[in-house]
């Protein structure tokens, strides 16, 4: 059973250009790829981003005429299940369906707010 | 003759594969492949026919209205039990049979086609590591449709695909092995590329959707399935030396080492390994023996084995065929023996009609000289009280001055209709026996039949 790894904001980011892709990447075609976007990101940068991410285990590099190229290890819907399954266990206990109850809407209004409403349909009524 | 052909494959396995335990170590794991091909196929192949068709068996189901079992043996109660306990819902066995063929094709067709999603999803491995054993395998094989993929969607290295096909690698593996141990791996799946071993399996696992009831089939598929496996070992080591054979034999156990944190799906159309710690320990044994040769007798062995089975599961198949048409024919009827009586076979005819000779009073009657003046004598016929038979003397010979020796019969006359029916008339008789002197009387019985049976 695979483990949820944690990523933070800026390596999601990353993750998520490198699941798009549909071969394997270098250094060199990330730099390409995310300053595509309108950011501007660094060779450096990404490629300590990188490491820090076969590192995590999220991603896998192989050489080939000495250029490393990178695929992640794990689909993207497989890690956005994981990051569920993970949300679920820690708030909820990993109870589904105390996940669900809190989608659910029961507040009641207050005796205040009856009171405020009661006013202002009174004003509405007396227009 | 699906319920046939099944009972057929299930006395094969059962007689073979307890055997096979003993005689798979006399020959090679690719002559166990073809043997258990074969098993596969008695599951679809009516080698039994032949008999059944040569007996006139087959016929008698096909040709015939109702077939008689005239057997009070055991059998026969238990075929009316089923008969009574089932009842109805005996006629639809082939509906449920189609039903569950169709379902199990549909399931494989989904799984396929997910299959094939996860090779679509998969890219081209950009490594040294494996691409260079890849392009050397390529050229020795000599096989042009073959491509090294990578995936985080397989568990095990496989090879997929029927007409250009993939090896896939899992992401995860992409830098685990060392330079031999990939190139092992890649022989190994270079092995399933050049024997056909997709195409054999998805065959396989079209012929087990006809046989989807029979759990026989399954422990046959998952059986060739490993001598699949240890083919491509035999294969991928017969010109290794004994310390990479060792190598090879280590790099089985390294490999579900490291799938051990993976738990992906099982993936049926590729050719993969699925065994118990035995089946692992007999496949590293192969591999550690695989330059022992396996002589010849081994092969006739094994032969005479594979034959001597599919002669005794024919045998079996062709006695149950008429247990199986019993219970499932819908020319199969079941009644009770007591509600029917026993007709003489000398007189069946008269018998049918519920005319009892004895029972027929002669001597009140009118009766009439009778002459046939036509060519048609055979539609007559003199039935005497001993139930003997014979035809009408067309224009008996005369017998000048005789007293006639007169002899009570009856006689009939048959009539086909031009709607394909006919009409028996009994008539009271008496006839002499020295000139052939006929007297018409009243008629007994009129009966008609359609079809005309006669």
């Amino acid at each position: 059973m695979k483990k949820y790894i944690k990523i933070s904001q800026s390596e999601k980011f990353v993750m998520d250009e490198i699941w798009k892709c549909d071969r394997m990447v270098t250094i060199s075609d990330m730099v390409s790829i995310l300053n595509s976007k309108g950011e501007n990101w660094a060779y450096q940068t990404v490629a300590t981003f990188l490491k820090r991410l076969e590192t995590k285990g999220i991603i896998v590099s192989s050489k080939k005429s000495n250029v490393l190229y990178y695929c992640p290890l794990i689909s993207k819907e497989e890690y956005e299940s994981l990051e569920a399954k993970n949300f679920v266990n820690k708030s909820f206990g990993g109870s589904l369906k105390k996940f669900l109850a809190a989608f659910s809407s029961d507040d009641k209004l207050s005796g205040k707010d009856l009171n405020d409403l009661k006013e202002w349909f009174k004003d509405v009524d007396n227009k | 003759m699906v319920l046939l052909l099944s009972i057929s494959g299930l006395i094969f396995s059962a007689v073979y594969l307890p055997l096979e335990k003993i005689v798979y170590k006399l020959t090679s794991a690719r002559f166990m492949v073809f043997i258990n091909t074969v098993a596969l196929f008695t599951f679809v192949i009516p080698f039994y026919y032949t008999t059944s068709l040569y007996d006139g068996s087959e016929a008698a189901f096909t040709n015939y209205n109702v077939i008689i079992f005239d057997d009070t043996a055991a059998s026969d109660r238990i075929i009316s039990s089923i008969h009574s306990y089932l009842g109805a819902a005996i006629s639809y066995v082939d509906l449920i049979w189609l039903l569950g063929a169709v379902i199990s094709l549909t399931v494989n067709i989904v799984k396929y086609i997910k299959l094939i999603k996860i090779v679509k999803s998969s890219f081209a491995v950009e490594s040294d590591l494996w691409q260079k054993p890849f392009e050397k395998l390529k050229k020795k094989y000599k096989v042009d449709k073959i491509f090294i993929d990578v995936s985080n969607k397989v568990d095990t290295v496989c090879t997929v695909g029927l007409i250009n096909k993939h090896i896939i690698i899992p992401a995860y593996m992409l830098n685990i092995f060392d330079e031999k141990e990939a190139e092992f791996i890649l022989r190994h799946e270079f092995c399933h590329a050049v024997r056909k071993d997709v195409p054999r399996k998805v065959l396989i696992i079209i012929l087990n959707c006809l046989n989807w009831f029979n759990p026989m089939f399954y422990f046959l598929m998952e059986n060739l399935s490993n001598w699949i496996e240890m083919a491509c070992d035999e294969d991928a080591v017969k010109d290794l030396d004994n310390y990479d054979r060792r190598k090879y034999g280590g790099l089985i156990i390294k490999v579900l080492e490291v799938q051990r944190d993976f738990g992906l799906e099982k993936q049926h159309y590729i050719a993969g390994f699925s065994g118990s710690t035995k089946n692992y320990q007999r496949r590293i044994n192969r591999v550690m023996k695989s330059g022992e040769k396996k002589g010849f007798l081994g092969r006739v062995l094994v032969s005479s084995l594979a034959l001597a089975s599919i002669f005794t599961s024919s045998a079996i198949a062709k006695e149950a065929d008429g247990v199986v048409n019993q219970v499932f024919s819908e020319k199969s009827m079941v009644y009770d023996l007591e509600n029917f009586k026993k007709v003489s076979s000398e007189n069946t005819d008269m018998a049918a009609a519920g005319i009892i000779f004895d029972e027929i009073d002669f001597e009140t009657g009118n009766y009439k000289e009778f002459s046939v003046d036509s060519k048609s004598a055979s539609s007559y016929q003199i039935i005497y009280s001993d139930g003997s038979k014979s035809s009408v003397i067309v224009d008996a010979d005369a017998e000048p001055n005789h007293l006639h020796n007169i002899v009570d019969i009856v006689f009939s006359y048959h009539v086909k209709n031009s709607d394909g029916s006919c009409t028996t008339t009994y008539y009271e008789g008496k006839e002499c026996t020295v000139c052939g002197l006929i007297w018409q009387g009243d008629v007994i019985k009129t009966v008609t039949e359609n079809p005309c049976t006669h």
